[in-house]
């Protein structure tokens, strides 16, 4: 029952991430993997901003998702924007390159110990058959006003809908006048910003290493493909799934076996189901 | 100094075969293989567990050159129907697993790894030896060249580089190129088990901390630098890895930065030419160049 | 010889293609014209199954392709080319041609290695093949430049030799003359025209009215993911519906 809770928290998780994911994948047409770095990096920001500058830890957090952004945006700008008529698999290459940069940048600027938040006293609150620490609750409430959010700007706004079309029809949303280069700047806003989110949640929940996020990648990408690539809820149902299976596995193996579980379910989806379970609706 | 400096060319030609391997994989067919240290890791661990459980070395070595290659099979029928990026992130949760497999698993020593792997020509006397391996591994690293020659330069190897090139438009033009794909994967991955049975072999002890992922992008930044031809790959890869490694003695002669901030250092430099180079020289330094051909007909001079 | 029936897609929701129906006979050269966005590109990937399609068969030589692999379909002998040519830009031009050539034994694994001769002399066929397709499109003197560096108008032109080195008995040209220059658009047509000669058979979209309405025996009009009429150039241009669908009156 414990491990379902955990579950369910470290699925809100990888759902976020790969919510992250799967707006740039569907719309630049790439897996980004520079995605876990980014996680590690608004980690290490908050820690920085909290621990170091000491500030109190809600408004560390704000300004380092404020900050992972930009970061995100900045690499899209100088990383990624070159190469808009290159091959797809360049910009899978140059990924590399900045998640490399994003980890080496972390490591030199805060080193490779085991570090964390410093959170007011964790009272784990106890709901009968399990029991939940307050971070706990405040990761849940926040993915989910967060999805709510995502949705409402994917299939409510302007900007949103233009992103969708560019996704599904990239000829279509020439044809029609959209603003490419726009969609694409909002893409790689909200996908960062959402990715920065993940990322301060997971290093409350988690310790901090540089391999923090990288950790959590394999997870997020087989949330993606779970979930059909370009689906944001697909994202986050998958990754309630991935880390569902992923905690309840540690009942009966060893916990450093997570990850395997992660990757065979990765190679089942594509065995049976490579669109995702909710691709061709 | 002799032995030193045959240590350091011995090395030098396993670096090189991964290289070969990789830019068969990359620089010819355009496969992104996330996991390739993964498989120079299966063929170390293969070859020194089968000698270590007393299989003749050359039957050992030649057993982790095709598990290598059979495990990277499973792997590219499952990704490479679908698209590119698919190989990417499942080569990428293979390494993953592999690492943590060889970490927690008691048989192949966990975090301490295996030692006592029978040396290659372990008979001969310690004077002589180092020499006839050098010589030996040399030719290997040769055989191979010439091997992965013949492949480029015949019409299959034009396949490959046209599937690099569009996959779509080789399809359309007749070319099943899954098929073709799988077997770059295979081959390249091969070549990696190859040069890790020779390693395995050559220091006579694995564990997991020498087949650190970022050893894969390490290579792949040498072949990008290299560029597709053969030579190219490996002259890339060697370069770029003694540059790397020389940055080692930086912090002997008084620069004061540590050795772990070097080693974040490195990973920044690797990064940083990765996203340079596919922007401004993806073709690389010496790119596969093809035979200028010359009309010789008897109409031509007409 | 082509016959398409009822083939749709759809992406999204929204579709793009909605019941297209269409025959092309031996030795025809039909065009197939239409506003941006009546789906004409899409049909091409339905017919190559470059895209799945949602409903609909494709017949080839009275035999069902439908769904058949893309290469099976091109081996079959029917082959097409790109809106945007997609060359093996860093292939020169005459291994790009000579890439093309079907069923080499040099292309199977095994043979590489068993069959050094019989392979040497097939490149040697395969070469003197690729010449003559480069004399056939004047093209002889960049050879052995890389594809990366022609221009426009030789990268279309490329891409129909490279299209003939695979000997289709059909050919599908996507806009085989856009972005060309003038001076070379006719040599384009001309050249389509000597092929039909040699018993090959054209579909072929393009945007340029009077290049398609010169070349074409028979037209087929696209709109909004359907056929809106079929006919002679002459009875097409006299349509007002083709007239009001370029002009966006549904």
């Amino acid at each position: 029952m414990q491990a379902a809770a955990d579950g369910v928290v470290v699925g809100a998780m990888v759902g976020l991430a790969a919510l992250g994911l799967t707006l740039v994948w569907a719309v630049e047409r790439f897996p980004n993997i520079a995605q876990g770095d980014t996680l590690t990096l608004a980690a290490y920001l908050t820690f920085g901003l909290s621990v170091g500058a000491q500030l109190p830890i809600v408004p560390a957090a704000v300004l380092a998702v404020g900050g992972t952004t930009l970061a995100v945006q900045a690499a899209y700008q100088t990383a990624f924007r070159p190469l808009r008529t290159s091959p797809r698999v360049t910009l899978l290459v140059a990924s590399i390159g900045v998640a490399l940069v994003i980890r080496a940048i972390v490591s030199l600027v805060w080193g490779t110990r085991l570090q964390s938040y410093d959170l007011p006293v964790r009272r784990a609150i106890s709901l009968g058959l399990f029991h939940v620490s307050l971070v706990d609750i405040v990761i849940l409430v926040t993915v989910l006003g967060l999805v709510g959010a995502v949705y409402w700007i994917l299939y409510r706004s302007r900007a949103g809908i233009e992103m969708r079309a560019v996704a599904d029809v990239p000829d279509l949303a020439r044809v029609t006048g959209i603003d490419t280069r726009r969609v694409l700047r909002f893409t790689w806003l909200l996908s960062g910003f959402v990715t920065a989110v993940a990322g301060v949640l997971l290093g409350a929940k988690i310790g901090l290493t540089p391999l923090l996020g990288w950790n959590l990648l394999l997870a997020a990408f087989a949330a993606t493909v779970l979930g059909s690539v370009g689906h944001p809820l697909g994202a986050i149902a998958g990754g309630f799934v991935l880390g569902l299976a992923m905690e309840l596995s540690t009942v009966f193996i060893s916990p450093t076996f997570k990850e395997a579980i992660a990757f065979v379910i990765l190679a089942a989806v594509l065995l049976f189901r490579p669109r995702g379970l909710l691709a061709g609706r | 100094m002799a032995p030193y400096l045959a240590s350091l060319l011995l090395f030098g030609g396993i670096y090189a075969m991964l290289a070969l391997g990789l830019n068969l994989q990359w620089g010819h067919t355009g496969l992104v293989n996330l996991g390739f240290v993964a498989f120079f890791a299966l063929g170390a661990y293969s070859a020194a567990l089968l000698t270590l459980n007393g299989v003749p070395l050359l039957v050992a070595a030649v057993i982790a050159v095709v598990i290598a290659g059979l495990v990277a099979y499973p792997l590219g029928r499952l990704t490479l129907r679908l698209q590119d990026d698919y190989l990417a992130i499942v080569t990428f949760g293979f390494a993953e697993v592999v690492r943590i497999l060889l970490l927690n698993t008691r048989w192949v020593g966990g975090a301490d790894g295996l030692t006592g792997i029978p040396q290659l020509f372990g008979p001969l006397a310690a004077d002589v030896r180092p020499f006839i391996q050098l010589g030996a591994v040399l030719m290997v690293v040769a055989l191979v060249l010439v091997l992965a020659r013949r492949l480029t330069e015949s019409p299959y190897g034009r396949v490959l580089r046209a599937i690099r090139d569009s996959a779509e438009a080789a399809r359309s033009l007749g070319k099943e190129t899954e098929g073709y794909k799988v077997v770059a994967l295979v081959l390249g991955s091969a070549l990696a088990g190859l040069a890790g049975a020779i390693y395995a072999h050559y220091i006579g002890y694995v564990s997991p901390d020498q087949f650190d992922p970022s050893l894969t992008f390490l290579i792949f930044t040498g072949i990008v630098i290299g560029g597709s031809s053969h030579w190219g790959a490996a002259v890339g890869t060697l370069v770029f890895i003694a540059a790397m490694e020389a940055t080692r003695f930086l912090g002997d002669v008084g620069l004061p930065i540590s050795q772990s901030d070097f080693a974040q250092l490195r990973l920044l430099v690797i990064g940083l030419l990765l996203i340079v180079l596919m922007q401004r020289k993806r073709e690389g330094l010496w790119p596969y160049r093809h035979r200028e051909r010359v009309r010789v007909t008897r109409d031509a001079a007409a | 010889m082509l016959r398409l029936e009822a083939l749709a897609k759809s992406f999204g929701g929204f579709a793009v293609v909605k019941g297209c129906d269409l025959e092309v006979r031996e030795g025809e050269i039909v065009g197939l014209i239409g506003p941006n966005g009546a789906g004409k590109t899409t049909v091409f990937n339905l017919i190559t199954s470059a895209l799945p399609l949602d409903a609909g068969r494709v017949w080839f030589d009275d035999r069902d392709i439908t769904g058949f692999p893309t290469h099976r379909i091109a081996q079959a002998g029917l082959v097409r080319t790109f809106q945007v040519p997609r060359l093996f830009e860093r292939l020169s031009v005459i291994e790009n041609l000579m890439v093309a050539g079907p069923n080499q034994r040099g292309e199977r694994f095994w043979s590489v290695w068993l069959r050094p001769g019989e392979i040497a002399r097939e490149e040697k066929r395969n070469e003197e093949q690729a010449w003559e397709t480069l004399r056939f499109l004047g093209m002889e003197r960049v050879a052995n430049d890389l594809a990366a560096t022609l221009s426009g108008g030789q990268k279309k032109l490329l891409e129909l030799g490279r299209a003939l080195m695979a000997r289709p008995r059909m050919l599908l040209l996507d806009e085989p003359v856009a972005g060309v220059a003038p001076r070379l658009i006719d040599e384009i047509a001309d050249r389509i025209r000597v092929l039909r000669g040699r018993g090959l058979t054209f579909l072929v979209i393009e945007h340029k009215m009077d290049f398609i309405m010169a070349l074409s025996d028979r037209l087929y009009v696209m709109a909004d993911g359907r056929v809106l009429t079929e006919g002679r150039p002459e009875e097409v241009q006299a349509d007002q519906r083709v007239l009001d669908a370029y002009l966006g009156v549904a």
